[in-house]
């Protein structure tokens, strides 16, 4: 029975309802960029010590009862019972980084299975003989993970017989016998030791060690591992020589007084904090047993401070600015010897809406890790006064804090966590080089020109990879290319340290070696590049402070030095420019442009022509030039192909045009019942292609000509696609690259555009992630831009084709 | 986080922007869904949610914060709509699923995609969602009698495309 339209709209308004994300789900945070809702060490110690503050003021001495432990010996677990759970290890380094040890940072790729799904964090992180060894919480449990390359991270087996009901282990040291722990639970603080972080055995501490003790610091150095914090109300510091025996340090001055954190340095050991009242305070100690406050004076004063860190010639001191109403203002003391400190001024740029959690030593410099409004940071610095902002994707790390940092062979680790949605918090490793020496290097990545053949008729192509990792260029993408007889120009972008994208111009003479031209202002975003007029001739737009696109052409005789032409776009209006090609009076572009008014909302085709590529000319839009987006050259003349929308159904279109003004309509059918998600089209001398397809599916139409004015429609099947980025034509050769179902960049070749063929490659040559995105014909090659992704982040590639033999 | 002034929000921004959202902001994604499809629909909605929430000084101000910020949503889908421009642009709107049981004709959602978004969104919200002709004018900033005229086309519209008769 057919159900009336009224039942069947709120039927499936229902579904529609239900399947868009909530509201809920769609709010924007409404607070500071916040760290992850398990509040990190540093912060619950702040916290701590104000609330301690305010007890004190209002009840002034505190009396604690006291746990009586349990006479019988720990448990011991020595063998997991349930499976590891294992990152997969696919990160690689680049090239060695010239920009200096902790410049650039790639994040491990995150697994549920490893690093949580819901309440996860973690919250410290150390390297010992056996590897690296983080702590915190996995969904709610307290976690172990380790690693012996800082990439692969196991989850430890959940061993709450061993860490009991201990809400938080966020301190972890290694030292002799392995690594040492340290956690709270209900009746004070705990510590934990274990050889490799796999198994782990509570230290049988009596009931009066770490009673209502809370402890923030923990270090190693000189025989003694040192932890610090607060008992009964006043600063403390326990020593042991093996992390299962702990005793009483003598700390002078500690009265009300807490223990933030403590690092090996200055005269032995150094431990910061707060004095009675919060005010900001330093210890020093030689043996780590007993400990004498250093007079200050001023240089500490309306701050806070909770993490240290030394090399052998200086310590810094980082915490916080407190003259600000809010969060977001770190402060930097270095000292040469523990006892004389002055304040660092940090360049705002660098710092702004900053905090910074953790800091280290890593050789003669040092290594800072928190986080920005902009999410998880990292900063260098060789000296402790001056300071980097290191990179980071942004997307990785948007909404993560890092609240640790580790130093290992050739390695930095930082962890954290990231925050999902208010209620989600997902663990978070982050991975760079230090200054230390490399460990044993796996197997060497592809070198940066790779070639391979294949053979799928007669003939073959033999590729090349160049990839153009250079200290001007490491993180970008390439995605338009042009040619003349001089050599090829390509634009592409390059991501800042500070998030924004500059605008990158390579030029090259062969396609095998590129130069860096011209890195541009992020706006106007340049889209398209062609060989011509002045020189080179590109098109985009320029995105104005209300969102609004004004089209842009811009050009330049050699690709170095670029001048601007902007359009002014009519009102309501908003544009922007696709593409340029050379053709008609000189050159041709079309874009999209859409009409905003307070009653309608509009869109199509926007179609320009200059006759220098210099001054520009706005064309009206040919009847049924709808939705045009590919504009191809050819030899006798220009070929433009796009859609049409019609009622319920969608219709291919191509037209043609000599002057890129009047338009021919040479194309004109259904697309067909299914729906399409990709669309490419590509020229071969006079011969037109174009193909289109949906995801899932190896299916293809291919609809081609030898002129673009007859058109024959063909159904192809194309092992693995999932869509394509571009198709072209080179010798008797079409080749379309495009991307399979799990995003691996994929090559395919075809001589008569339907039986496809697709290039055999285990990734050294289009790589991993990333891939091809655009072609353009030089010189019988053909020459391809595009990036190669892997964990590091992307890098602008190349790749030439040429006939082998 | 500051206001656009540049102070700090206040508590009591935060309970007024949640009142706003409270009331008005589900009509606000249910209005974008409508007429962009539940993708682009709610990522223009968190746009708008947070351009609002952004300036939630200034659009306190406003007699109909929601229909400004509906607007915003859509600027907000052109960028979206950019990012698909080598695709078929129209929205799109999905299968229905035949969960519990099959209530829904297969080629509603296609009818539904051929409407203008005006009658789109006009019959989604008032007969979809069941909202008021008056709120919803009141959203899209026109007059109810232009919100019953575009969903009593689309009505008959859809019925015509999907060749069921009115249920006497």
């Amino acid at each position: 029975m057919s159900h009336d339209v009224l039942t069947q709209l709120r039927s499936y308004a229902g579904q529609l309802d239900a399947r868009a994300p909530s509201l809920a789900e769609l709010m924007p945070p409404m607070a500071a960029p916040a760290p992850p809702q398990l509040p990190s060490p540093r912060r619950r110690w702040v916290a701590a010590v104000v609330a301690a503050v305010i007890v004190l003021a209002l009840i002034g001495v505190v009396a604690i009862g006291m746990v009586v432990w349990g006479e019988e010996e720990p448990p011991v677990i020595t063998d997991p019972t349930t499976t590891t759970l294992t990152t997969p290890s696919t990160l690689t380094f680049p090239p060695p980084d010239t920009s200096g040890a902790g410049a650039r940072w790639a994040r491990v790729p995150h697994e549920n299975a490893v690093f949580g799904e819901e309440r996860a964090q973690i919250s410290s992180v150390a390297f010992g003989a056996s590897g690296y060894v983080a702590v915190g919480v996995a969904d709610g449990a307290t976690t172990v993970w380790t690693s012996a390359d800082g990439v692969t991270w196991v989850q430890q087996p959940a061993n709450s017989e061993v860490f009991g009901d201990a809400s938080e282990v966020h301190l972890l040291t290694a030292a002799d016998p392995g690594f040492v722990a340290i956690g709270h639970e209900s009746s004070g603080a705990a510590a934990w030791t274990s050889a490799d972080g796999t198994s782990w055995v509570r230290a049988p501490v009596d009931s009066s060690t770490f009673a209502n003790a809370s402890i923030w610091g923990l270090t190693s150095g000189s025989g003694h591992i040192v932890a610090g914090g607060r008992q009964f109300g006043d600063a403390a510091v326990w020593h042991s020589g093996d992390g299962y025996t702990w005793e009483p340090a003598m700390v002078a001055d500690g009265s009300g007084g807490s223990i933030g954190d403590i690092s090996v340095g200055g005269p032995g050991f150094v431990a910061i904090g707060g004095g009675s009242g919060g005010t900001p305070a330093v210890w020093t100690s030689g043996d780590g047993l007993t400990w004498a406050r250093v007079a200050t004076g001023e240089v500490f004063s309306n701050t806070s401070i909770w993490a240290l860190a030394s090399t052998s010639t200086s310590t810094i001191a980082v915490g916080q600015d407190n003259s600000f109403s809010e969060d977001g203002h770190p402060a930097l003391w270095a000292s040469p010897d523990g006892v004389a400190w002055t304040r660092v001024d940090l360049d705002p740029d660098l710092f702004e809406r900053s905090q910074i959690w953790d800091v280290i030593a890593d050789g003669p410099g040092y290594v800072a890790v928190g986080s920005r409004d902009t999410g998880a940071a990292m900063w260098t610095s060789q000296d402790g006064l001056t300071w980097d902002l290191a990179e980071l994707d942004p997307t990785l790390s948007d909404r993560a804090v890092a609240s640790s940092v580790a130093a290992g062979p050739g390695r930095l680790i930082a962890v954290g966590s990231q925050s999902i949605s208010p209620q989600v918090a997902v663990g978070a490793v982050w991975v760079s080089q230090s200054t230390s020496p490399e460990p044993p290097a796996p197997p060497a990545p592809t070198s940066t020109t790779t070639s391979t053949t294949f053979l799928p008729s007669d003939g073959d192509l033999a590729w090349h990879r160049i990839d153009l990792d250079s200290a001007e260029v490491r993180d970008g993408r390439l995605y338009d290319v042009s040619s003349r007889e001089s050599g090829l120009t390509a634009l592409g972008l390059r991501r800042e340290s500070d998030g924004t994208k500059s605008r990158l111009v390579m030029t090259s003479t062969d396609g095998l070696r590129w130069d860096v031209a011209a890195v541009l202002d992020q706006q106007p975003v340049l889209t398209s590049i062609v060989a011509g007029g002045p020189g080179w001739v590109a098109g985009g737009y320029l995105e104005r402070e209300d969102g609004w696109y004004d089209p842009v052409f811009a050009h330049s005789e050699d690709g170095s030095d670029w001048t601007n032409v902007k359009l002014d776009s009519e009102e309501f209006e908003d544009s922007q420019v696709n593409e340029v090609v050379a053709g008609g009076p000189g050159f041709v572009a079309i874009g999209e442009f859409y009409l905003d008014t307070p009653t309608e909302f509009t869109y199509g085709t926007a179609l320009w022509t200059s006759p220098d590529g210099v001054t520009w000319n706005r064309e009206a839009q040919p009847e049924g030039l709808d939705e045009v987006y590919w504009l191809e050259p050819t030899d006798t003349g220009l070929v433009a192909i796009g859609w049409e929308t019609v009622e319920d159904a969608s219709l291919i279109t191509a037209f043609t045009s000599a002057d890129g003004v009047n338009w021919t309509q040479t194309l004109r059918e259904s697309a067909g019942a299914a729906f399409v998600d990709y669309t490419e089209a590509g020229h071969r001398g006079s011969e037109v292609i174009r193909l289109h397809g949906a995801r899932g599916t190896d299916s293809m139409t291919v609809w081609l000509s030898t002129d673009g004015s007859t058109w024959t429609q063909h159904e192809a099947e194309i092992e693995g696609v999932e869509r394509m980025r571009d198709v072209a034509g080179i010798g008797s050769w079409w080749v379309a690259a495009g991307l399979t179902a799990e995003d691996v960049p994929a090559v395919w070749v075809s001589q008569d555009g339907v039986q496809w063929a697709r290039v055999p490659d285990d990734g050294s040559v289009f790589g991993s992630g990333g891939g091809i995105v655009e072609f353009v014909e030089h010189e019988a090659s053909l020459v391809a831009v595009g990036w190669i992704t892997d964990e590091i982040g992307e890098h602008p590639t190349a790749w030439v084709a040429s006939p082998a033999g | 986080m500051k206001d656009s002034s540049g102070g700090p929000m206040t508590g009591l921004a935060v309970d007024t922007y949640s009142s706003f959202v409270e009331d008005a902001g589900q009509r606000l994604r249910l209005a974008l869904i409508a007429r962009y499809g539940p993708d682009v629909g709610a990522e223009a909605t968190a746009e708008a949610l947070a351009y609002g929430w952004e300036h939630w000084d200034r659009l306190a101000t406003m007699a109909n914060p929601a229909g400004y910020l509906y607007r915003v949503g859509q600027s907000r889908s052109r960028a979206l709509f950019r990012t698909r421009r080598r695709m078929s642009r129209r929205p799109s709107f999905p299968t229905p699923s035949d969960n519990p049981e099959p209530t829904i004709e297969p080629g509603l959602p296609a009818a539904l995609q051929s409407l203008s978004h005006k009658q789109r969104t006009a019959v989604l919200l008032v007969h979809g969602f069941g909202y008021s002709v008056r709120e919803v004018a009141e959203l899209l900033g026109v007059s109810p009698s232009t919100i019953q005229r575009n969903a009593d086309r689309a009505l008959a519209a859809l019925r015509l495309s999907l060749g069921v008769e009115r249920v006497a």
